[in-house]
């Protein structure tokens, strides 16, 4: 897609029928699995901005496709879930080389000041928004999605016992068709995760991966819930695993006074749905199996097209498939798990040091 | 041409970008794809300096190992396929760069692809053969053999990344 001032004037006009001026145009800095562009328009005298998702050039780095996500978007529209609303999905060759879908952009920020100041006095805030991301995870959980066709791209397992395994084998699919060489830890642990795999308490639609950093805030609420693509249909557990520390472990004075387990508690007491620890801690795992399978897919995207491939396909190529495999042999009780801290730095930016 | 090193230029590279260039970026993404920049220049450069070492002794590894498994699989004859797989770790097994040429990274690389390769087929039908095998002493030692070199191998993959990334500030 070109996204030059010239180019999207034209295409906006063309598609709104009528004169679009275009006032800024500038690619999110954050988000490494596709391109996030915002466009400042105005037209009939008044001011908006478009949100523009298409594809790396050298592909995304998630195995899931952007039809996909635009699929997830406009399923949600008809939910309660808080999201930004899909506008439309654009293939045309006349216009773009490369399909993308626009959305609407919800006013607030991914950041959530003090959130991540370790001073005691914003214990409170940390809390506070924990539970109001939770509550809005539960109402992605209570969303009807055999009504509105969900399963049409998303796999289905066929009972509450085939959660687990269903996720093991969407992984171990999507390995094989990005995979440059033989990554036998990824056997091992399909194996090891099948055999120990929970029972899902219900089957629900999971947002995959939430929480800081992937999410719209506006003050202490959660007004849209961005980043679909690793959207699923299974155990609800998964969406704590896959959450970035919005259930902060925190203890004062001896009390811990919040973390997951609280979270989980908190979560029984608004959505009636009781997950376990331990099936946080078995998806913790199917996080890092799929974190594994987009390391590779970033890693040939490097190898195959490396003209093409974007710096941070480099990194999520290296460092973060090897932070993953460390946690999975960790995971069946092989090795040590990577160093806390290595973790905690996948997450942090030059926006938002730790 | 000896020195500087390829090496010592990464390093006079690295510290220009720091010197000079990364305090002038003021835009936000800029900054960003500079700090994974840095971090891959400094990924980039341990590589150099012991990735040989690291590829070779997993190679000499994977040839200690695959012919173990190939063992194992002719010791089940020719049911479920074993004897196509143990012929398919014999081919991988085949040296394919001539002893007289210097090794380069890349050419290292692609052997120990190879034989990773054939490790990972060999585990795919040896999982295959978990519920008729799976008690078999022999089967359980050729997958404990082959869980000790995944581990090995990600355990000195670690080498290499850990002082190149670990607590050396944002990556992005």
């Amino acid at each position: 897609m070109d996204f030059s001032p010239d180019h999207l004037k034209r295409y906006l006009t063309h598609k709104f029928g009528t004169p679009v001026e275009i006032k800024n145009v500038e690619r999110f800095s954050r988000g490494t699995s596709r391109q996030t562009w915002f466009v400042d328009i105005r037209r009939n005298n008044a001011d908006e901005t478009l949100v523009f998702r298409t594809d790396l050039a050298a592909g995304s780095i998630e195995p899931s496709s952007l039809a996909q996500e635009h699929f997830m978007y406009e399923r949600l529209g008809h939910t309660d879930v808080p999201i930004a609303k899909v506008l439309w999905w654009e293939e045309d060759p006349k216009w773009t080389d490369t399909p993308f879908y626009i959305r609407q952009k919800v006013e607030g920020s991914w950041n959530i000041p003090h959130f991540l100041d370790k001073d005691p006095k914003y214990d409170e805030l940390r809390i506070a928004i924990s539970k109001e991301h939770i509550s809005k995870l539960a109402i992605v959980h209570k969303v009807d999605w055999k009504k509105l066709n969900f399963g049409e791209r998303l796999p289905v397992p066929k009972d509450e016992a085939s959660c687990g395994p269903n996720y093991v084998d969407a992984a171990m699919r999507q390995l094989e068709e990005v995979r440059g060489e033989g990554l036998p830890v990824m056997l091992e642990i399909a194996e090891w995760l099948k055999d120990t795999a929970p029972i899902a308490p219900r089957i629900c639609l999971c947002k995959g991966t939430n929480g800081f950093g992937e999410e719209v805030f506006r003050g202490r609420q959660l007004v849209a819930m961005s980043d679909w693509e690793e959207a699923s249909i299974g155990d609800p557990a998964a969406d704590f695993a896959f959450m970035q520390y919005l259930a902060p472990e925190l203890e004062r004075d001896g009390k811990k006074i919040w973390g997951m387990q609280h979270a989980l508690d908190y979560y029984h007491s608004v959505s009636g749905i009781k997950v376990t620890l331990e099936a946080v801690q078995f998806y913790g795992a199917i996080r890092a199996m799929r974190l594994l399978v987009m390391s590779e897919k970033a890693g040939q995207a490097v190898h195959t097209q490396p003209k093409l491939a974007e710096i941070r396909q480099a990194w999520t190529g290296t460092e973060v498939g090897y932070i993953c495999k460390r946690g999975l042999i960790a995971t069946m009780g092989l090795s040590d798990p990577p160093p806390a801290i290595a973790l905690a730095e996948l997450h942090e930016t030059v926006e938002a040091p730790l | 041409m000896i020195y500087p090193t390829a090496t010592d230029l990464l390093r006079t590279i690295d510290h220009a970008i720091e010197e000079k260039i990364e305090p002038s970026l003021k835009d936000l993404t800029g900054r960003s794809a500079m700090a994974t920049v840095r971090h891959l220049l400094r990924y980039v450069m341990i590589r150099l300096e012991k990735e040989g070492q690291t590829l070779t002794d997993d190679i000499a590894a994977l040839r200690k190992l695959l012919p173990e498994v190939r063992t194992y699989f002719l010791s089940l004859g020719d049911k479920d396929g074993s004897k196509a797989q143990a012929k398919m770790i014999e081919d991988a097994l085949v040296p394919r760069f001539d002893p007289t040429k210097y090794r380069t990274l890349d050419s290292l690389a692609e052997e120990g692809a190879v034989l990773r390769e054939a490790l990972y087929k060999s585990l795919e039908r040896l999982q295959a053969l978990r519920g008729t095998h799976g008690k078999d002493a022999s089967y359980q030692a050729v997958r404990a053999a082959i869980r000790s070199y995944i581990v090995k191998e990600i355990e000195q993959e670690g080498e290499i990344i850990a002082p190149s990334f670990f607590g050396r500030g944002p990556r992005r």
